[in-house]
């Protein structure tokens, strides 16, 4: 075998995506976008509450802070577990 | 010399207003009566606690109104179906060819959408709101996460107020659209799905009167 082959061999290897791994990626993938969802999500009602004020801002604030929490928290439980 | 006629010399104080036309009682102070106390309600008069962007110092709010909860149904029943959905997994093993771990985390990403979900519904339902003051009209509208519209229309400029209301459910829960014409540079106003909207047309009116009325009176802000 030579040198090539051998190379051409590890590279084939090496880079054999694992179907596990690539699972992994993909929910901690959705877990990172969804974070950042959370994040617009909190944004959002800042805006929305600014352009008009009303009785339920605040309990709607901290509900959209539980969601970012919950993100960070399903991400956080994703690299743990996976 | 005795005085032929002698002048009242009693206060002038209670005739200011009492005078022709001078004192009504205006469309908000009517519906004082009618005003309920609840944070969510679609047909708010009068609403407490509630500013809006814009506002001027002596604006008044008097009607705040939402779309009807029964044009929601679609994403309640939803959310109500999909808390259940994992329940199904337990009679049909589709994600048993899954690793323990994978499959918790399976579940945790379907409840974390589906909290989204039901979460982005209701704010933007619970944020889009048409405001009636005493002086506009305004519409705000989130289309979504990042697009904002405010519009805005004066009272007087109001050509006309109608409003239709077609269909079993919305005869039953009496909720219809209300359209509004008017002289200004977005020439239609429309509420969709708007609880009572035959009340909304006439405080409309009332409030077109009282305007006309102000401006008689050269009281006109």
């Amino acid at each position: 075998m030579t040198p090539f082959d051998k190379f051409l061999q590890l590279l084939v290897k090496g880079w054999r995506l694992d179907i596990v791994v690539l699972g992994k990626a993909g929910a901690l993938l959705l877990l990172f976008i969804y974070f950042m969802f959370s994040l617009v999500v909190v944004r959002q009602v800042d805006l929305m509450a600014k352009t008009i004020h009303t009785q339920l801002d605040k309990p709607l604030k901290i509900a959209a802070y539980c969601l970012t929490i919950l993100a960070a928290g399903a991400f956080i439980l994703g690299i743990c577990i996976l | 010399m005795p005085d032929i006629f002698v002048a009242d010399q009693k206060s002038n104080k209670g005739q200011e207003k009492v005078g022709l036309g001078l004192r009504y009682e205006t469309v908000a102070e009517r519906l004082l009566g009618e005003r309920k106390p609840n944070r969510t309600r679609t047909f708010n008069i009068l609403p407490r606690r509630v500013r809006f962007e814009n506002q001027e110092q002596r604006e008044k709010i008097i009607l705040l109104l939402r779309q009807h909860w029964v044009t929601q149904l679609k994403w309640m029943v939803m959310g109500i179906i999909g808390i259940g959905v994992p329940a199904i997994f337990i009679w049909v093993p589709i994600l048993d060819f899954l690793p323990a771990n994978y499959q918790l985390m399976a579940l945790v990403l379907w409840y974390l959408l589906l909290i989204a979900y039901i979460f982005e519904n209701f704010i933007s339902w619970f944020y889009q709101v048409f405001i009636i003051t005493d002086e506009r009209i305004i519409d705000i509208n989130f289309t979504n996460l990042i697009y904002k519209e405010l519009s805005e229309a004066k009272i007087d400029n109001i050509e006309d107020v109608t409003y239709r209301q077609g269909g079993v459910m919305r005869a039953v829960f009496n909720f219809g659209d209300v359209v509004m014409q008017t002289a200004g540079a977005q020439r239609e106003f429309m509420i969709e799905g708007v609880p009572e909207p035959n009340r909304v047309v006439k405080i409309m009116n009332e409030l077109k009167l009282e305007e006309e009325h102000e401006k008689m009176m050269g009281k006109v802000r």
